[in-house]
């Protein structure tokens, strides 16, 4: 699991990284409306597999599709449902013993959903992957953002990882201790439970030291804020912006059309 | 006598791919004072906690009392090798100081009085047992070091680590880190991660120096300061006493303490 949910920015040297946050921001979410509303899962998947270009481009291939294997087990829980019990079926694919059948109108709704699921990962990933957290919020300021707003955004974005961390560092403490976290399910909720006390601890006072360092560095001064991360909006920005927009509309109206 | 820890060609890659042991080969004798130096990210914390099971080597093996620390969980470990944390906020997570030094007794099923009796002597050993009730990240870093090793003291290790015990503390705080070990090494095997040299002189049986992930020397420390090559290599210098030796033509290059210095200034001044 944690991969899967604690993926964040890779630094690398390529030409889909340097793009400015908005455009990456831009295509990820035309990709994912556009998964939304094509027609049927060719489409999708074909979306799905046109992410291919700018993953290598960007040298990522194998982190943006690596995390997929998590969607295994949603897979296999939405198939097993959806085959069999999908409100509004009508033709029987196998018939099964006490009246239990596979139908085909469940069977491609669920394809339908991994499909659209498949679609929204990868462009979502990407976007993360490829993004520093401060060009975004520097960028997103940069068009009239207030200045808090972006703190607060940024300190979200990095909560995940300190957590993470911080969970660590007591878990060894823990350990150190005496405290069993190996072993059984039943065993390490256990260990879990007293960490919760002093995770959340660390937190308030985390935040409290950070208002002070903030504090102390004029972040309320009431001026105009120059920028560390200086974050351009180049042609090339523009041409993918607009071709991104354009291209998912054409290419959602030619699904319906075809 | 059988070592109490070994370590046999011990090599150690964090998971961020920093290797930060490299072919350790060590032995820790049972009730000595161990003392481990060497310049900041030199692999001493790494080594020590790959002694109560934290980290478990990369190549190589640990054994402690002679069970391979892979076959066992830092929580079994625990009872043989107590581990005082470099970073004291590492450590504590309790609201009470009493309930923290008792968090680890009660881990390995001390009930009753045995409970009660081992965490009051933890606490009165460190000089803290008037401080039970407080909130132990309320107090300064001198307490708060003291707590983290009151918590380690109240489970009853064979061997106790304490890593950068004078890290950060006031000349008072010093001199009771000093007193403490030497009460603690009665009944225990002691290791200690040191900047402090004096400390180290004073109280160090063995000397273990430590440079870019590996061990350069191991010997007394009366040996350990006049290495004066390797101290340099690794950014270390003998305690003062050490280097006014050093300094005065005829004086031997190994004088530990003033007792010494004194004999030998008295000799060289005849
Ligand atoms: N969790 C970690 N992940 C990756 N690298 C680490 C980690 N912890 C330590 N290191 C690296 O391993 C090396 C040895 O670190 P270690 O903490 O053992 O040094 P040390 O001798 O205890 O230093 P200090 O005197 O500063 O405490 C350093 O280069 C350090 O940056
Ligand atoms: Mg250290």
């Amino acid at each position: 699991m944690p991969e899967a949910v604690l993926i964040s920015y890779v630094k690398k040297k390529s030409f889909f990284h340097k793009l400015n946050p908005l455009t990456k921001l831009v295509l990820a979410v035309c990709a994912i409306t556009l998964s939304f509303l094509l027609k049927n899962f060719m489409y999708n998947l074909i979306l799905f597999f046109f992410i291919i270009p700018f993953a290598y481009e960007a040298k990522l291939l194998r982190q943006v599709f690596k995390p997929l294997r998590y969607l295994f087990i949603i897979f296999v829980f939405l198939f097993g449902i959806q085959s069999f019990f999908y409100p509004f079926r009508e033709t029987v694919l196998v018939q099964l013993p006490f009246g239990f059948a596979i139908w085909l109108e469940g069977l491609l709704y669920a394809v339908d959903i991994s499909a659209r699921l498949l679609v929204i990962m990868v462009y979502g990933y990407l976007f993360v992957l490829t993004t520093h957290p401060g060009d975004l919020v520097s960028e997103l300021k940069e068009r009239g953002m207030p200045h808090w707003l972006g703190y607060v955004l940024i300190t979200t974005l990095q909560l995940i990882p300190r957590v993470t961390s911080q969970t660590e560092v007591i878990i060894e403490a823990q350990r150190s201790r005496g405290l069993e976290t190996q072993g059984s399910v039943i065993k390490r909720l256990k260990a879990y439970t007293p960490l919760l006390g002093p995770l959340f601890m660390g937190s308030v006072q985390n935040a409290v030291e950070r208002a002070m360092a903030l504090e102390a560095r004029a972040f309320r001064a009431e001026c105009d804020k120059t920028r560390y991360r200086d974050v351009k909006f180049t042609k090339q920005d523009k041409l993918i912006t607009a071709s991104s927009i354009i291209l998912s509309i054409i290419y959602g109206v030619v699904s319906w059309l075809l | 006598m059988t070592p109490i820890i070994k370590a046999s060609k011990v090599t150690f890659t964090y998971p961020a791919k920093v290797t930060a042991l490299r072919d350790i080969n060590l032995e820790l004798n049972e009730d000595e004072v161990t003392a481990i130096i060497g310049q900041n990210g030199s692999g001493k914390t790494t080594l020590v906690k790959h002694f109560n099971g934290l980290l478990k080597p990369t190549k190589g093996e640990v054994l402690v009392e002679g069970k391979d620390t892979r076959d066992l969980t830092t929580a079994q470990l625990s009872k043989i090798v107590g581990y005082v944390f470099q970073d004291p906020d590492d450590q504590l997570f309790m609201s009470k100081v009493y309930e923290e030094v008792a968090f680890g007794p009660k881990n390995l099923g001390f009930k009753g009085k045995e409970l009660k009796s081992s965490v009051k002597n933890a606490l009165k050993m460190v000089g803290l047992w008037e401080s039970r009730k407080k909130h132990p990240l309320d107090m300064n870093l001198n307490d708060k070091k003291l707590v983290t090793m009151a918590s380690i003291i109240a489970m009853k290790p064979d061997v106790i680590i304490l890593d950068e015990p004078t890290n950060g503390q006031d000349h008072q705080g010093i001199v009771k880190v000093e007193s403490l070990i030497n009460k603690l090494r009665k009944e225990h095997t002691v290791i200690i991660i040191s900047h402090n040299m004096e400390l180290v002189s004073k109280v160090a049986d063995r000397v273990v120096m430590m440079y870019d992930s590996r061990v350069i020397f191991e010997g007394s420390p009366k040996k350990a300061f006049t290495k004066k090559k390797l101290l340099n290599k690794t950014y270390l210098k003998p305690p003062l006493i050490t280097q006014l030796g050093q300094g005065v033509k005829g004086m031997p290059s190994d004088v530990l303490t003033i007792n010494e210095l004194v004999k030998e200034l008295q000799k060289v001044s005849k």
